[in-house]
């Protein structure tokens, strides 16, 4: 597997970091420190945000994660992108508050279900994409919080196995039972009239051959 | 080829975007002539393009603010304070002695409680907090427990009994505090355990 390949938001899993940002970080350059934060801050951000779904306390967490780097600075491996280390303190830190702000974050579910209707759809489909994304919606909520991750990880910013399992800290075999275990257990949330594959995704068999 | 084996194979190796190689001819063939099979992988492929889709919803059209960075910094700065230049070269070095200094207090304190005799019993727990600096500082007293319910005493025509009486012992609990400071809960123990702990 392609472990150099591009990913979501144009920050790749690179295992080298050519430039020597951190490099220049450790020798006390803030403006360096700048170029890192603004590398870096909109994956970890979209990371807190798919977690928490709450942008204040994802922006929140943003900050930690920048200030927690900064702290450790001269710790950073140079030969190594920070990514996944930053991704991992990211996720713990929302782990670690999530439970607190659960309870208000109920309500920007139907905002942000709200935004993805296609409008262009008929309404008949418009009401069923909303229903099942509100399903999955919730079902994502309820993932125990490492299949929460991987699933985010994998399905959302689109890393690599395993890419998802150094983040995670864990194996591939491990990263793929996570993501086995989800996907089963949001097949169970759906409705049973929901379960039939819609039209775009149901195989043909001419393509099987 | 059984339904499960088929589609269990399949479903991964659609699922993770894996290569179909000539191991995969058998279950390729089952799934042409199974439709159910047909239908579980379609449901998956169907699933995973919906997960998608949600868990993009939760980020589309958000984005960290203009003001995210100068928050990182103002606390970045904040941390990053320098040391005193007089003295910030020995903090190093007496990082070590400053703890074993403050565990040396506690003990002091120990002893100096056990050689005193409260006879009474009456000592209140307290805790004391040993800093980082080496410094012995007597926190809050601890919360006491409620007083005891106070029964009708039968009446037994004597003096009511004493409690019973300090041994000016004392037990000392080392634990650590959030930021890492070493705390001493200090509490006196009964003459009549303290019979039994010679």
């Amino acid at each position: 597997m392609d472990t150099k390949r591009r990913i979501a938001h144009g920050v790749s899993v690179s295992p080298t970091q050519p430039d020597g940002l951190v490099e220049r970080m450790q020798s006390g350059d803030l403006d360096a420190f700048e170029e890192f934060f603004n590398r870096y801050k909109r994956p970890i951000y979209t990371t807190a945000l798919a977690i928490t779904r709450d942008p204040f306390l994802a922006e929140e967490i943003l900050q930690d994660c920048f200030v927690k780097a900064y702290r450790v600075r001269e710790r950073l491996r140079r030969d190594v992108s920070p990514l996944p280390w930053l991704q991992r303190v990211a996720t713990n830190l929302c782990y670690s508050r999530i439970a607190r702000r659960r309870a208000i974050m109920e309500p920007l579910s139907a905002l942000i279900t709200n935004l993805v209707a296609d409008l262009r759809a008929r309404p008949d489909e418009v009401a069923e994409s909303r229903e099942i994304i509100e399903v999955l919606q919730r079902g994502i909520d309820s993932l125990p919080p490492k299949q929460q991750t991987a699933v985010i990880l994998y399905y959302m910013h689109g890393y690599s196995l395993a890419e998802a399992a150094e983040i995670a800290e864990c194996n591939v075999g491990t990263m793929k039972s996570r993501l086995h275990y989800a996907l089963k257990a949001l097949r169970t949330r759906l409705p049973e009239e929901r379960r039939a594959a819609p039209e775009g995704a149901r195989l043909a068999r001419d393509e099987l051959r | 080829m059984s339904c499960g084996k088929a589609s269990r194979e399949l479903l991964e190796r659609f699922r993770f975007g894996e290569e179909l190689d000539a191991r995969s001819a058998p279950h390729l063939d089952h799934l042409q002539s199974c439709q159910a099979c047909r239908e579980a992988v379609g449901l998956d492929r169907a699933l995973v393009m919906q997960l998608r889709r949600a868990l993009h919803a939760r980020v589309d059209g958000h984005a960290p603010s203009e003001h995210a960075w100068d928050g990182v910094r103002q606390r970045a700065l904040a941390d990053g304070k320098p040391r005193s230049r007089w003295f910030g070269w020995l903090r190093p070095a007496t990082t070590g002695l400053r703890a074993a200094g403050a565990v040396a207090a506690v003990a002091i304190v120990v002893v100096l409680g056990a050689q005193g005799d409260s006879g009474d019993g009456q000592v209140a727990d307290f805790q004391l907090r040993a800093t980082g600096r080496g410094e012995l500082v007597r926190a809050n007293a601890m919360p006491t427990d409620p007083p005891p319910r106070e029964e009708p005493a039968p009446y037994r025509g004597g003096p009511a009994p004493l409690p019973p009486p300090a041994s000016g012992r004392m037990s000392v609990i080392m634990t650590y505090g959030e930021t890492g400071e070493a705390l001493a809960t200090v509490h006196p123990i009964p003459r009549r355990i303290s019979g039994l702990l010679q």
